[in-house]
């Protein structure tokens, strides 16, 4: 299965001793084809050294994610941010949470489900009718 | 020093025209063209090889306990008002 894979999913799988890394990397390993939005590895670059992930580290994950064979990456365009920005319009959404509508527009687009820890982006996507696989 | 050697055998195969279209499109994201279509393949198959054996390695972390109580999402969202600083 096909799955687009939100950036705390990332986080978990990346941190071997936090509460979620289990189930994350066994949702990432039983994809067939994850997908990660490029803006996902922006986020994990800023968010590694806030669990004191030193800046080297933080280089090879990044480079793994770019370079790796599991992940395909998703490249954020001018169009998508765009089309993002409609849809949000559309659906009264908060700007606050542009990063947040990137990455699930994209598995929207894409028509495949996204996974995430977060469960305001969760509901908020069931409502909306986004494939959103439960966690 | 060790040589790995690896047997590339060239066939022809026949794919949907949707599957196609999928394998060019990721092709075009992740390499900039369409040249690496066989390497696309075998990495799905690979892929999918693996989901069935052994668990797939990624590079991890191990962080302080204090760090751990930290929520995913709520750190993320510190770290873009903090890089909008």
């Amino acid at each position: 299965m096909t799955v687009l894979v939100d950036t705390n999913v990332l986080v978990y799988d990346a941190i071997e001793n936090s509460p979620h890394h289990e189930r994350a990397s066994v949702l990432i390993d039983e994809s067939e084809d994850p997908i990660i939005n490029s803006l996902s590895i922006v986020e994990l670059g800023f968010v590694l050294p806030r669990y004191g992930i030193d800046n080297e580290n933080v280089r090879k994950k990044i480079e793994e994610l770019l370079h790796s064979q599991y992940f395909t990456v998703s490249w954020l365009s001018g169009k998508m941010m765009e089309k993002v920005s409609a849809f949000m319009v559309e659906n009264k959404l908060s700007f606050r949470d542009f990063n947040d509508w990137i990455i699930a527009y994209d598995a929207r687009s894409r028509k495949v489900p996204l996974i995430t820890f977060d469960k305001i982006l969760y509901n908020k996507c069931r409502k909306l009718g986004i494939q959103v696989i439960e966690i | 020093m060790v040589f790995v050697l690896v047997f590339m055998v060239k066939t022809t195969i026949n794919l949907d025209e949707e599957i196609y279209a999928e394998i060019v499109k990721e092709s075009i994201e992740k390499y900039g063209s369409t040249k690496n279509i066989s390497k696309i393949i075998n990495q799905r198959l690979r892929n999918r090889a693996n989901t069935t054996g052994k668990r797939r390695q990624r590079i991890t972390f191990r962080v302080s306990k204090s760090l751990l109580s930290k929520d995913v999402d709520a750190e993320i969202k510190a770290g873009w008002e903090e890089s909008s600083k």
